[in-house]
Protein backbone atom coordinates (compact mmCIF):
# COMPACT_ATOMS: atom_id res chain seq x y z
CA UNK A 1 0.00 0.00 0.00
CA UNK A 2 2.62 2.21 0.64
CA UNK A 3 4.18 1.64 -2.31
CA UNK A 4 1.33 2.44 -4.51
CA UNK A 5 0.88 5.78 -2.14
CA UNK A 6 4.69 6.35 -2.82
CA UNK A 7 4.02 6.31 -6.38
CA UNK A 8 1.08 8.14 -6.70
CA UNK A 9 2.93 11.16 -4.84
CA UNK A 10 5.76 10.80 -6.86
CA UNK A 11 4.09 10.84 -10.20
CA UNK A 12 1.59 13.74 -9.22
CA UNK A 13 5.12 15.43 -7.86
CA UNK A 14 6.05 14.88 -11.32
CA UNK A 15 3.23 15.69 -13.08
CA UNK A 16 2.96 18.86 -10.70
CA UNK A 17 6.60 20.00 -11.79
CA UNK A 18 5.73 19.08 -15.68
CA UNK A 19 2.46 21.62 -15.63
CA UNK A 20 3.88 24.22 -13.40
CA UNK A 21 6.89 24.41 -15.47
CA UNK A 22 4.76 24.37 -18.70
CA UNK A 23 2.36 26.98 -16.99
CA UNK A 24 5.10 29.12 -16.58
CA UNK A 25 6.27 28.69 -19.96
CA UNK A 26 2.75 29.82 -21.08
CA UNK A 27 2.67 32.89 -18.41
CA UNK A 28 6.26 33.96 -19.81
CA UNK A 29 5.00 34.22 -23.20
CA UNK A 30 1.74 36.39 -22.64
CA UNK A 31 3.81 38.32 -20.99
CA UNK A 32 6.48 37.95 -23.82
CA UNK A 33 3.43 39.07 -26.56
CA UNK A 34 2.53 42.19 -24.48
CA UNK A 35 6.25 43.14 -23.90
CA UNK A 36 6.63 42.65 -27.58
CA UNK A 37 3.68 44.94 -28.26
CA UNK A 38 4.57 47.06 -26.42
CA UNK A 39 8.26 47.71 -27.33
CA UNK A 40 6.52 47.51 -30.98
CA UNK A 41 4.74 50.66 -30.10
CA UNK A 42 7.50 52.50 -28.56
CA UNK A 43 9.85 51.45 -30.88
CA UNK A 44 6.86 52.91 -33.65
CA UNK A 45 6.70 56.23 -31.25
CA UNK A 46 10.36 56.92 -31.41
CA UNK A 47 10.57 56.46 -35.13
CA UNK A 48 7.90 58.69 -35.70
CA UNK A 49 9.10 60.97 -33.00
CA UNK A 50 12.47 61.45 -34.95
CA UNK A 51 10.86 61.79 -38.16
CA UNK A 52 9.17 64.97 -36.54
CA UNK A 53 12.14 65.82 -34.84
CA UNK A 54 14.20 65.84 -38.67
CA UNK A 55 11.27 67.88 -40.17
CA UNK A 56 11.33 70.36 -37.42
CA UNK A 57 15.22 70.37 -38.37
CA UNK A 58 14.48 71.10 -41.91
CA UNK A 59 11.96 73.73 -41.31
CA UNK A 60 14.36 75.52 -39.50
CA UNK A 61 16.99 74.98 -42.23
CA UNK A 62 16.07 74.29 -45.16
CA UNK A 63 19.99 73.23 -46.34
CA UNK A 64 19.71 70.44 -43.23
CA UNK A 65 20.57 66.96 -44.67
CA UNK A 66 22.39 63.90 -42.83
CA UNK A 67 24.37 61.79 -45.83
CA UNK A 68 25.64 59.57 -43.26
CA UNK A 69 23.44 57.79 -40.78
CA UNK A 70 23.67 59.19 -37.57
CA UNK A 71 22.62 57.62 -34.21
CA UNK A 72 21.21 58.96 -30.95
CA UNK A 73 19.42 57.64 -27.74
CA UNK A 74 15.89 58.79 -27.81
CA UNK A 75 13.14 58.70 -25.82
CA UNK A 76 14.71 55.21 -24.28
CA UNK A 77 15.28 53.97 -27.31
CA UNK A 78 17.81 54.31 -30.07
CA UNK A 79 17.70 55.72 -33.22
CA UNK A 80 19.52 55.99 -36.44
CA UNK A 81 18.73 58.62 -39.27
CA UNK A 82 19.24 60.02 -42.42
CA UNK A 83 17.79 62.77 -44.54
CA UNK A 84 19.44 63.26 -47.97
CA UNK A 85 18.21 64.77 -51.25
CA UNK A 86 16.51 61.88 -53.54
CA UNK A 87 14.05 61.29 -56.56
CA UNK A 88 10.85 59.21 -55.66
CA UNK A 89 8.26 59.55 -58.62
CA UNK A 90 9.87 61.85 -60.33
CA UNK A 91 9.26 64.39 -58.12
CA UNK A 92 13.06 65.58 -56.25
CA UNK A 93 12.42 65.18 -52.66
CA UNK A 94 14.28 64.56 -49.33
CA UNK A 95 14.31 61.13 -48.42
CA UNK A 96 14.54 60.79 -44.33
CA UNK A 97 14.94 56.87 -43.59
CA UNK A 98 14.65 56.35 -39.84
CA UNK A 99 15.13 53.25 -37.94
CA UNK A 100 14.12 52.81 -34.36
CA UNK A 101 15.10 50.28 -31.67
CA UNK A 102 13.19 49.65 -28.18
CA UNK A 103 14.42 46.51 -26.33
CA UNK A 104 14.94 44.43 -29.09
CA UNK A 105 12.37 45.54 -31.48
CA UNK A 106 12.80 47.41 -34.79
CA UNK A 107 10.80 50.12 -36.59
CA UNK A 108 11.73 52.21 -39.97
CA UNK A 109 10.18 54.87 -41.34
CA UNK A 110 11.04 56.28 -44.83
CA UNK A 111 9.22 59.65 -45.57
CA UNK A 112 9.79 61.26 -48.32
CA UNK A 113 9.44 65.28 -48.40
CA UNK A 114 8.93 68.51 -50.47
CA UNK A 115 12.17 70.55 -50.11
CA UNK A 116 11.48 73.29 -48.04
CA UNK A 117 11.74 76.81 -49.88
CA UNK A 118 10.43 80.11 -48.76
CA UNK A 119 7.34 79.79 -50.66
CA UNK A 120 3.93 78.36 -50.11
CA UNK A 121 0.60 78.00 -51.19
CA UNK A 122 -1.64 79.66 -48.56
CA UNK A 123 -4.63 77.01 -47.60
CA UNK A 124 -7.17 79.60 -48.14
CA UNK A 125 -6.76 79.81 -52.58
CA UNK A 126 -9.27 77.31 -52.63
CA UNK A 127 -9.53 77.12 -56.06
CA UNK A 128 -8.14 78.88 -59.48
CA UNK A 129 -10.29 81.84 -58.39
CA UNK A 130 -12.16 81.74 -54.47
CA UNK A 131 -13.82 84.20 -53.07
CA UNK A 132 -16.45 85.00 -50.74
CA UNK A 133 -18.96 86.28 -52.43
CA UNK A 134 -21.47 85.46 -55.66
CA UNK A 135 -18.92 85.18 -58.60
CA UNK A 136 -21.75 83.99 -60.94
CA UNK A 137 -20.96 87.45 -62.86
CA UNK A 138 -17.13 88.16 -62.56
CA UNK A 139 -15.70 85.18 -63.79
CA UNK A 140 -17.55 85.87 -67.10
CA UNK A 141 -16.71 83.39 -69.91
CA UNK A 142 -13.20 82.86 -69.34
CA UNK A 143 -10.89 79.44 -68.96
CA UNK A 144 -11.18 78.54 -65.92
CA UNK A 145 -8.97 75.83 -64.73
CA UNK A 146 -8.31 74.52 -61.12
CA UNK A 147 -6.04 71.39 -62.07
CA UNK A 148 -2.02 72.23 -60.83
CA UNK A 149 0.30 73.55 -63.93
CA UNK A 150 3.56 74.41 -64.35
CA UNK A 151 5.53 77.19 -64.73
CA UNK A 152 5.27 75.72 -68.63
CA UNK A 153 1.49 75.18 -68.36
CA UNK A 154 2.47 71.34 -68.11
CA UNK A 155 -0.34 69.66 -65.73
CA UNK A 156 0.85 68.11 -62.97
CA UNK A 157 -2.03 65.15 -62.62
CA UNK A 158 -3.90 65.09 -59.46
CA UNK A 159 -2.25 68.10 -57.35
CA UNK A 160 -4.86 70.65 -58.29
CA UNK A 161 -7.74 72.64 -56.38
CA UNK A 162 -11.35 73.29 -57.69
CA UNK A 163 -12.44 75.70 -60.34
CA UNK A 164 -14.01 77.87 -58.54
CA UNK A 165 -14.20 77.87 -54.76
CA UNK A 166 -17.44 80.59 -53.39
CA UNK A 167 -19.55 80.90 -49.92
CA UNK A 168 -22.41 80.88 -52.22
CA UNK A 169 -24.27 78.81 -54.76
CA UNK A 170 -22.38 79.47 -58.13
CA UNK A 171 -24.36 79.18 -61.54
CA UNK A 172 -22.02 79.48 -64.87
CA UNK A 173 -24.83 82.35 -66.94
CA UNK A 174 -21.69 83.13 -69.52
CA UNK A 175 -20.55 79.43 -70.04
CA UNK A 176 -17.01 79.32 -68.62
CA UNK A 177 -15.43 76.23 -69.33
CA UNK A 178 -14.43 75.45 -66.03
CA UNK A 179 -12.19 72.25 -65.18
CA UNK A 180 -9.80 71.63 -61.76
CA UNK A 181 -9.03 68.59 -59.26
CA UNK A 182 -11.07 66.84 -56.82
CA UNK A 183 -10.06 64.08 -54.41
CA UNK A 184 -6.70 63.79 -56.74
CA UNK A 185 -8.95 63.40 -60.08
CA UNK A 186 -8.76 65.84 -62.91
CA UNK A 187 -11.25 66.93 -64.80
CA UNK A 188 -10.16 69.15 -67.79
CA UNK A 189 -12.32 71.98 -68.96
CA UNK A 190 -15.73 71.85 -69.86
CA UNK A 191 -18.99 73.70 -70.88
CA UNK A 192 -21.01 72.54 -68.45
CA UNK A 193 -18.75 72.02 -66.31
CA UNK A 194 -17.83 69.20 -64.45
CA UNK A 195 -19.83 69.94 -60.66
CA UNK A 196 -16.62 68.01 -59.19
CA UNK A 197 -14.48 71.26 -60.00
CA UNK A 198 -16.66 73.74 -58.52
CA UNK A 199 -16.76 74.40 -54.76
CA UNK A 200 -20.08 76.56 -53.66
CA UNK A 201 -21.56 77.08 -50.94
CA UNK A 202 -17.98 76.94 -48.71
CA UNK A 203 -18.18 77.67 -45.08
CA UNK A 204 -15.40 79.86 -43.83
CA UNK A 205 -16.81 79.94 -40.48
CA UNK A 206 -15.17 83.17 -40.10
CA UNK A 207 -11.88 82.38 -41.29
CA UNK A 208 -11.83 83.83 -44.68
CA UNK A 209 -9.37 86.61 -45.16
CA UNK A 210 -10.16 90.03 -44.84
CA UNK A 211 -6.20 91.26 -46.15
CA UNK A 212 -4.24 90.16 -48.75
CA UNK A 213 -1.78 89.87 -45.35
CA UNK A 214 -4.31 87.36 -43.99
CA UNK A 215 -3.90 85.38 -46.82
CA UNK A 216 -0.42 84.84 -46.48
CA UNK A 217 -0.86 84.30 -42.48
CA UNK A 218 1.19 87.93 -41.79
CA UNK A 219 0.68 90.45 -39.73
CA UNK A 220 -1.62 93.78 -40.97
CA UNK A 221 0.69 95.72 -42.78
CA UNK A 222 3.37 93.04 -43.89
CA UNK A 223 2.67 92.95 -47.24
CA UNK A 224 2.10 97.24 -47.81
CA UNK A 225 5.81 96.97 -46.12
CA UNK A 226 7.19 94.74 -48.35
CA UNK A 227 5.65 96.91 -51.24
CA UNK A 228 7.14 99.88 -50.11
CA UNK A 229 10.43 98.48 -49.80
CA UNK A 230 11.15 98.34 -53.18
CA UNK A 231 12.91 94.93 -52.75
CA UNK A 232 12.69 92.58 -55.81
CA UNK A 233 10.68 95.43 -58.04
CA UNK A 234 8.49 95.51 -55.43
CA UNK A 235 6.12 98.86 -56.20
CA UNK A 236 3.51 100.26 -53.66
CA UNK A 237 1.18 103.34 -54.44
CA UNK A 238 -1.10 104.92 -52.62
CA UNK A 239 -4.75 106.25 -54.61
CA UNK A 240 -2.27 106.44 -57.87
CA UNK A 241 -2.71 108.67 -60.72
CA UNK A 242 -5.05 107.66 -63.50
CA UNK A 243 -4.92 108.41 -67.37
CA UNK A 244 -8.63 109.42 -67.44
CA UNK A 245 -11.23 109.11 -69.94
CA UNK A 246 -13.02 106.06 -69.96
CA UNK A 247 -10.65 103.29 -68.92
CA UNK A 248 -8.85 105.42 -66.27
CA UNK A 249 -6.01 103.18 -66.07
CA UNK A 250 -3.58 103.17 -63.08
CA UNK A 251 -0.30 104.92 -64.27
CA UNK A 252 2.78 105.20 -61.92
CA UNK A 253 3.74 101.50 -61.91
CA UNK A 254 7.23 100.19 -63.63
CA UNK A 255 6.58 96.90 -65.81
CA UNK A 256 7.08 94.30 -65.87
CA UNK A 257 5.69 93.95 -62.23
CA UNK A 258 7.47 91.35 -59.81
CA UNK A 259 7.77 90.94 -55.96
CA UNK A 260 4.72 92.49 -54.10
CA UNK A 261 3.18 95.24 -55.77
CA UNK A 262 0.39 96.58 -53.31
CA UNK A 263 -1.88 99.70 -55.24
CA UNK A 264 -4.39 101.11 -52.29
CA UNK A 265 -6.97 102.58 -53.49
CA UNK A 266 -9.28 105.02 -50.83
CA UNK A 267 -10.64 107.73 -52.25
CA UNK A 268 -13.24 105.85 -54.13
CA UNK A 269 -11.52 106.09 -57.86
CA UNK A 270 -13.20 103.01 -59.88
CA UNK A 271 -9.61 102.28 -61.78
CA UNK A 272 -8.54 100.04 -64.15
CA UNK A 273 -5.24 97.93 -64.21
CA UNK A 274 -3.62 97.15 -67.56
CA UNK A 275 -0.07 95.59 -67.73
CA UNK A 276 2.69 96.57 -69.67
CA UNK A 277 5.56 94.08 -71.05
CA UNK A 278 6.07 90.48 -70.83
CA UNK A 279 7.17 88.73 -67.63
CA UNK A 280 4.60 90.45 -64.85
CA UNK A 281 4.49 88.07 -62.18
CA UNK A 282 4.57 87.76 -58.16
CA UNK A 283 1.93 89.33 -55.39
CA UNK A 284 -0.49 92.02 -57.21
CA UNK A 285 -2.53 93.67 -54.52
CA UNK A 286 -5.81 96.41 -55.00
CA UNK A 287 -7.30 96.88 -51.92
CA UNK A 288 -8.06 99.11 -49.53
CA UNK A 289 -8.83 98.28 -45.75
CA UNK A 290 -12.23 98.03 -46.16
CA UNK A 291 -12.14 96.24 -49.33
CA UNK A 292 -14.11 98.36 -50.96
CA UNK A 293 -11.52 99.19 -53.22
CA UNK A 294 -13.03 99.11 -57.35
CA UNK A 295 -10.94 97.59 -60.04
CA UNK A 296 -13.21 97.73 -63.16
CA UNK A 297 -11.00 96.16 -65.26
CA UNK A 298 -8.12 94.18 -65.64
CA UNK A 299 -6.15 94.29 -69.15
CA UNK A 300 -2.71 94.64 -71.04
CA UNK A 301 -1.23 96.59 -73.39
CA UNK A 302 -1.49 94.83 -76.46
CA UNK A 303 1.25 96.53 -78.08
CA UNK A 304 3.88 96.12 -75.49
CA UNK A 305 2.56 92.58 -73.66
CA UNK A 306 1.34 89.05 -73.81
CA UNK A 307 -1.25 89.78 -71.21
CA UNK A 308 -0.07 87.09 -68.46
CA UNK A 309 0.60 87.25 -64.68
CA UNK A 310 2.58 84.82 -62.89
CA UNK A 311 1.64 84.57 -59.01
CA UNK A 312 -1.30 85.43 -57.48
CA UNK A 313 -4.02 88.34 -58.34
CA UNK A 314 -5.59 89.80 -55.10
CA UNK A 315 -8.39 92.38 -55.16
CA UNK A 316 -10.96 93.40 -53.35
CA UNK A 317 -13.65 94.00 -56.27
CA UNK A 318 -12.25 93.47 -59.61
CA UNK A 319 -14.74 92.70 -62.92
CA UNK A 320 -13.54 92.54 -67.02
CA UNK A 321 -10.18 90.48 -66.83
CA UNK A 322 -8.91 90.67 -70.12
CA UNK A 323 -5.38 88.93 -68.91
CA UNK A 324 -4.02 85.67 -68.08
CA UNK A 325 -3.05 84.34 -64.78
CA UNK A 326 -0.64 81.36 -64.10
CA UNK A 327 -1.37 81.25 -60.49
CA UNK A 328 -4.65 81.85 -59.11
CA UNK A 329 -7.16 85.20 -57.94
CA UNK A 330 -8.24 85.88 -54.91
CA UNK A 331 -11.12 88.32 -54.29
CA UNK A 332 -11.72 89.71 -50.69
CA UNK A 333 -14.99 91.76 -51.14
CA UNK A 334 -18.13 90.17 -49.68
CA UNK A 335 -19.85 92.03 -52.77
CA UNK A 336 -18.49 91.50 -55.92
CA UNK A 337 -20.41 92.44 -59.62
CA UNK A 338 -23.84 91.01 -59.34
CA UNK A 339 -25.32 92.73 -62.48
CA UNK A 340 -23.11 93.25 -65.58
CA UNK A 341 -22.13 90.60 -67.60
CA UNK A 342 -18.47 90.59 -69.47
CA UNK A 343 -18.82 88.68 -72.49
CA UNK A 344 -15.87 88.85 -74.66
CA UNK A 345 -13.05 87.49 -72.80
CA UNK A 346 -12.64 84.25 -73.51
CA UNK A 347 -9.61 83.85 -75.37
CA UNK A 348 -8.07 84.31 -71.55
CA UNK A 349 -7.29 82.00 -68.50
CA UNK A 350 -6.69 81.56 -64.85
CA UNK A 351 -4.74 78.48 -64.40
CA UNK A 352 -4.15 77.38 -60.94
CA UNK A 353 -0.23 76.63 -60.37
CA UNK A 354 1.21 75.66 -57.41
CA UNK A 355 4.64 76.77 -58.67
CA UNK A 356 3.88 80.08 -59.44
CA UNK A 357 1.93 81.07 -56.39
CA UNK A 358 4.74 79.39 -54.17
CA UNK A 359 7.56 81.64 -57.02
CA UNK A 360 5.08 84.66 -55.60
CA UNK A 361 5.21 83.94 -52.13
CA UNK A 362 8.84 83.09 -51.76
CA UNK A 363 9.64 86.32 -53.12
CA UNK A 364 7.37 88.24 -50.29
CA UNK A 365 8.94 85.65 -47.71
CA UNK A 366 12.70 87.12 -48.69
CA UNK A 367 11.43 90.18 -48.86
CA UNK A 368 9.59 90.18 -45.23
CA UNK A 369 11.65 87.10 -43.83
CA UNK A 370 8.45 85.48 -42.82
CA UNK A 371 7.29 82.07 -44.33
CA UNK A 372 3.65 80.87 -43.93
CA UNK A 373 2.19 81.55 -40.24
CA UNK A 374 0.21 78.29 -40.19
CA UNK A 375 3.00 75.09 -40.52
CA UNK A 376 5.62 73.02 -38.43
CA UNK A 377 8.54 73.76 -36.87
CA UNK A 378 10.38 76.57 -34.90
CA UNK A 379 9.39 79.25 -37.36
CA UNK A 380 5.87 77.75 -37.98
CA UNK A 381 7.26 77.07 -41.63
CA UNK A 382 5.71 74.32 -43.46
CA UNK A 383 7.55 71.10 -44.39
CA UNK A 384 5.17 69.17 -46.87
CA UNK A 385 5.71 65.34 -46.25
CA UNK A 386 4.52 63.78 -50.05
CA UNK A 387 4.93 60.18 -48.50
CA UNK A 388 5.57 58.23 -45.55
CA UNK A 389 5.86 54.19 -45.88
CA UNK A 390 5.93 52.94 -42.27
CA UNK B 1 -5.99 -4.95 16.24
CA UNK B 2 -3.58 -2.15 16.45
CA UNK B 3 -2.12 -3.33 13.56
CA UNK B 4 -4.91 -3.65 11.64
CA UNK B 5 -5.89 0.25 12.92
CA UNK B 6 -2.41 1.21 11.76
CA UNK B 7 -3.78 -0.36 8.11
CA UNK B 8 -7.18 1.06 8.08
CA UNK B 9 -5.41 4.88 9.46
CA UNK B 10 -2.83 5.07 6.68
CA UNK B 11 -4.75 3.93 4.03
CA UNK B 12 -7.90 6.77 5.10
CA UNK B 13 -4.58 9.00 5.49
CA UNK B 14 -3.18 7.60 1.78
CA UNK B 15 -6.31 7.85 0.33
CA UNK B 16 -7.31 11.64 1.47
CA UNK B 17 -3.34 12.26 -0.29
CA UNK B 18 -4.20 11.09 -3.03
CA UNK B 19 -7.77 12.82 -2.81
CA UNK B 20 -5.69 16.09 -2.55
CA UNK B 21 -3.12 15.45 -5.04
CA UNK B 22 -6.07 14.41 -8.03
CA UNK B 23 -7.77 17.70 -6.88
CA UNK B 24 -4.45 19.76 -7.01
CA UNK B 25 -3.70 17.84 -10.40
CA UNK B 26 -7.36 18.70 -11.73
CA UNK B 27 -7.24 22.61 -10.70
CA UNK B 28 -3.26 22.66 -12.35
CA UNK B 29 -3.97 20.91 -15.61
CA UNK B 30 -7.92 23.35 -15.57
CA UNK B 31 -5.33 26.45 -14.99
CA UNK B 32 -2.94 25.52 -17.38
CA UNK B 33 -5.99 25.10 -20.38
CA UNK B 34 -6.74 28.55 -19.32
CA UNK B 35 -4.10 29.54 -19.77
CA UNK B 36 -2.95 27.68 -22.61
CA UNK B 37 -6.07 29.07 -24.42
CA UNK B 38 -5.66 32.63 -23.29
CA UNK B 39 -1.82 32.41 -24.48
CA UNK B 40 -3.04 30.82 -28.30
CA UNK B 41 -6.09 34.12 -27.92
CA UNK B 42 -3.18 36.16 -27.47
CA UNK B 43 -0.69 35.15 -30.13
CA UNK B 44 -3.78 35.29 -32.32
CA UNK B 45 -4.31 38.72 -31.37
CA UNK B 46 -0.87 39.85 -31.94
CA UNK B 47 -0.46 38.03 -35.09
CA UNK B 48 -3.66 39.95 -36.60
CA UNK B 49 -2.81 43.24 -35.16
CA UNK B 50 0.63 43.30 -36.07
CA UNK B 51 -0.53 42.13 -39.66
CA UNK B 52 -3.88 44.60 -39.62
CA UNK B 53 -0.85 47.67 -38.21
CA UNK B 54 1.21 46.88 -41.00
CA UNK B 55 -1.53 47.55 -43.69
CA UNK B 56 -3.52 50.35 -41.67
CA UNK B 57 -0.15 52.80 -41.71
CA UNK B 58 0.30 51.90 -45.42
CA UNK B 59 -3.10 53.69 -46.19
CA UNK B 60 -3.08 56.05 -49.34
CA UNK B 61 0.69 55.43 -49.77
CA UNK B 62 1.66 55.93 -53.28
CA UNK B 63 -1.78 55.93 -54.44
CA UNK B 64 -3.47 58.66 -56.92
CA UNK B 65 -6.88 59.08 -56.19
CA UNK B 66 -9.56 58.08 -53.54
CA UNK B 67 -7.86 56.20 -50.92
CA UNK B 68 -10.50 54.31 -49.10
CA UNK B 69 -12.91 52.40 -51.45
CA UNK B 70 -14.68 50.80 -48.80
CA UNK B 71 -15.69 52.36 -44.94
CA UNK B 72 -18.04 50.09 -43.12
CA UNK B 73 -18.25 49.14 -39.26
CA UNK B 74 -16.75 45.31 -40.41
CA UNK B 75 -15.51 46.40 -43.59
CA UNK B 76 -12.45 48.30 -45.01
CA UNK B 77 -10.67 47.90 -48.20
CA UNK B 78 -7.73 50.42 -49.34
CA UNK B 79 -5.50 51.49 -51.72
CA UNK B 80 -1.24 51.50 -50.92
CA UNK B 81 1.35 50.51 -52.39
CA UNK B 82 1.89 47.82 -49.86
CA UNK B 83 5.39 46.40 -50.98
CA UNK B 84 6.94 49.59 -52.58
CA UNK B 85 7.22 48.82 -56.04
CA UNK B 86 5.46 51.70 -57.69
CA UNK B 87 2.38 49.61 -58.17
CA UNK B 88 -1.00 50.83 -56.70
CA UNK B 89 -2.39 47.62 -54.41
CA UNK B 90 -5.51 46.97 -52.61
CA UNK B 91 -6.67 45.49 -49.17
CA UNK B 92 -9.68 44.57 -47.95
CA UNK B 93 -10.73 42.98 -44.67
CA UNK B 94 -14.45 41.39 -44.15
CA UNK B 95 -15.84 39.68 -41.91
CA UNK B 96 -16.60 35.94 -42.49
CA UNK B 97 -20.36 34.01 -41.47
CA UNK B 98 -19.60 32.49 -38.21
CA UNK B 99 -21.45 29.07 -39.57
CA UNK B 100 -17.76 28.91 -41.21
CA UNK B 101 -16.42 28.18 -37.78
CA UNK B 102 -18.79 25.11 -36.77
CA UNK B 103 -16.15 22.90 -36.04
CA UNK B 104 -15.48 25.18 -32.57
CA UNK B 105 -17.71 24.95 -29.78
CA UNK B 106 -17.59 29.24 -29.50
CA UNK B 107 -20.54 30.40 -31.09
CA UNK B 108 -19.20 33.59 -31.91
CA UNK B 109 -15.73 32.53 -33.40
CA UNK B 110 -14.98 34.18 -37.05
CA UNK B 111 -13.03 34.23 -39.50
CA UNK B 112 -11.67 37.90 -40.51
CA UNK B 113 -10.60 37.76 -43.96
CA UNK B 114 -7.75 40.05 -45.34
CA UNK B 115 -7.75 40.30 -49.56
CA UNK B 116 -5.19 41.69 -50.79
CA UNK B 117 -5.42 42.90 -55.21
CA UNK B 118 -8.62 41.02 -55.50
CA UNK B 119 -6.54 37.75 -54.98
CA UNK B 120 -8.44 34.68 -53.14
CA UNK B 121 -8.25 35.09 -49.96
CA UNK B 122 -5.47 33.85 -48.57
CA UNK B 123 -5.41 35.27 -44.52
CA UNK B 124 -8.29 34.39 -42.17
CA UNK B 125 -8.20 35.79 -38.55
CA UNK B 126 -10.49 33.99 -36.23
CA UNK B 127 -12.12 36.32 -34.13
CA UNK B 128 -15.40 37.10 -31.99
CA UNK B 129 -15.56 41.08 -33.24
CA UNK B 130 -14.05 43.36 -35.55
CA UNK B 131 -15.30 46.61 -35.74
CA UNK B 132 -14.51 49.78 -37.85
CA UNK B 133 -14.91 53.49 -36.90
CA UNK B 134 -13.89 56.44 -38.87
CA UNK B 135 -12.80 60.26 -38.19
CA UNK B 136 -12.39 63.83 -40.27
CA UNK B 137 -9.18 65.63 -39.42
CA UNK B 138 -10.78 66.96 -36.12
CA UNK B 139 -11.48 63.71 -34.62
CA UNK B 140 -15.06 63.91 -35.37
CA UNK B 141 -16.54 60.27 -35.88
CA UNK B 142 -18.00 59.97 -39.34
CA UNK B 143 -21.37 58.23 -39.68
CA UNK B 144 -21.54 54.79 -41.20
CA UNK B 145 -24.24 55.99 -43.44
CA UNK B 146 -22.20 58.75 -44.77
CA UNK B 147 -19.18 56.69 -45.40
CA UNK B 148 -21.17 55.16 -48.19
CA UNK B 149 -20.62 58.77 -50.40
CA UNK B 150 -16.92 59.00 -51.86
CA UNK B 151 -16.32 62.26 -50.72
CA UNK B 152 -17.22 61.64 -47.12
CA UNK B 153 -14.95 58.53 -47.34
CA UNK B 154 -11.81 61.36 -48.68
CA UNK B 155 -12.14 63.12 -45.24
CA UNK B 156 -11.09 59.91 -43.18
CA UNK B 157 -7.79 61.02 -41.57
CA UNK B 158 -8.07 58.77 -38.55
CA UNK B 159 -9.64 54.97 -38.29
CA UNK B 160 -10.45 52.96 -34.58
CA UNK B 161 -10.12 49.41 -34.96
CA UNK B 162 -11.42 47.07 -32.06
CA UNK B 163 -10.69 43.46 -32.37
CA UNK B 164 -11.43 41.07 -29.85
CA UNK B 165 -10.23 37.21 -30.15
CA UNK B 166 -11.52 34.38 -27.71
CA UNK B 167 -10.68 30.28 -27.54
CA UNK B 168 -12.25 28.30 -30.16
CA UNK B 169 -13.29 25.88 -26.74
CA UNK B 170 -14.17 26.94 -23.46
CA UNK B 171 -12.62 25.91 -20.24
CA UNK B 172 -15.16 25.16 -17.46
CA UNK B 173 -17.78 26.76 -19.59
CA UNK B 174 -15.81 30.22 -20.17
CA UNK B 175 -14.46 31.37 -23.50
CA UNK B 176 -10.70 33.23 -22.49
CA UNK B 177 -10.61 36.73 -24.49
CA UNK B 178 -7.64 38.66 -25.40
CA UNK B 179 -8.88 42.53 -27.06
CA UNK B 180 -7.30 44.91 -28.87
CA UNK B 181 -8.38 48.59 -29.49
CA UNK B 182 -6.59 51.68 -31.73
CA UNK B 183 -6.57 54.82 -33.18
CA UNK B 184 -4.47 54.86 -36.10
CA UNK B 185 -3.46 57.75 -38.27
CA UNK B 186 -2.35 56.60 -41.61
CA UNK B 187 -0.03 59.87 -42.42
CA UNK B 188 -0.78 59.20 -46.21
CA UNK B 189 -4.46 59.99 -45.72
CA UNK B 190 -5.00 64.02 -46.19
Amino acid sequence: MSRVIMILVVGAIITYAYTNITLNEYTSQGTQNAVDNYSYNRAHDIANGMVDVILMRLANDKDYRVSTKISENLFGGEVSYSAENAFFDGDSLIKIIVSAKFNGVTKNITSYTEKPGGGWVPPVVRAAWTANADLNNTISDMYIDGRNHDLSLGIIAGTGVAGVSTSTTFNNVDNAEIGGTKAGVDYPMSYPEDPAVIEENFSWGGTFPESPDEILGYPEGTLKAAAQSGQYGSQYLLNPANSGGKSSYILGLTYPVSGVTYIEITNGDELELQFEQNGNSGIVVVHNSDRTSRLKGVKYDKSTSDGLLTGLLVTDYSFHHHIDILGGVMQLSPNLEDSKNCNGNKDHWVYYSSEAITQATETAAEITGLSANAGYGFGKKRVNVKHVYE
Amino acid sequence: MAYFLDIVGSMVIGSIVVLILLVLNLNIISSSSENLNTNIAQRDLTTAVWVMEYDLYKIGYRTTGSKLATADSSEIKFYTDLDNDGNQDSIRYYLGNVSEYSSTSNPLDRPLYRQENNDSVSTAFPVVNFSLAYHDSIGNRISYASLTNQTTRDNVRSITVKLAIESGEPIDGNYQTSQWEKKITPKNLR
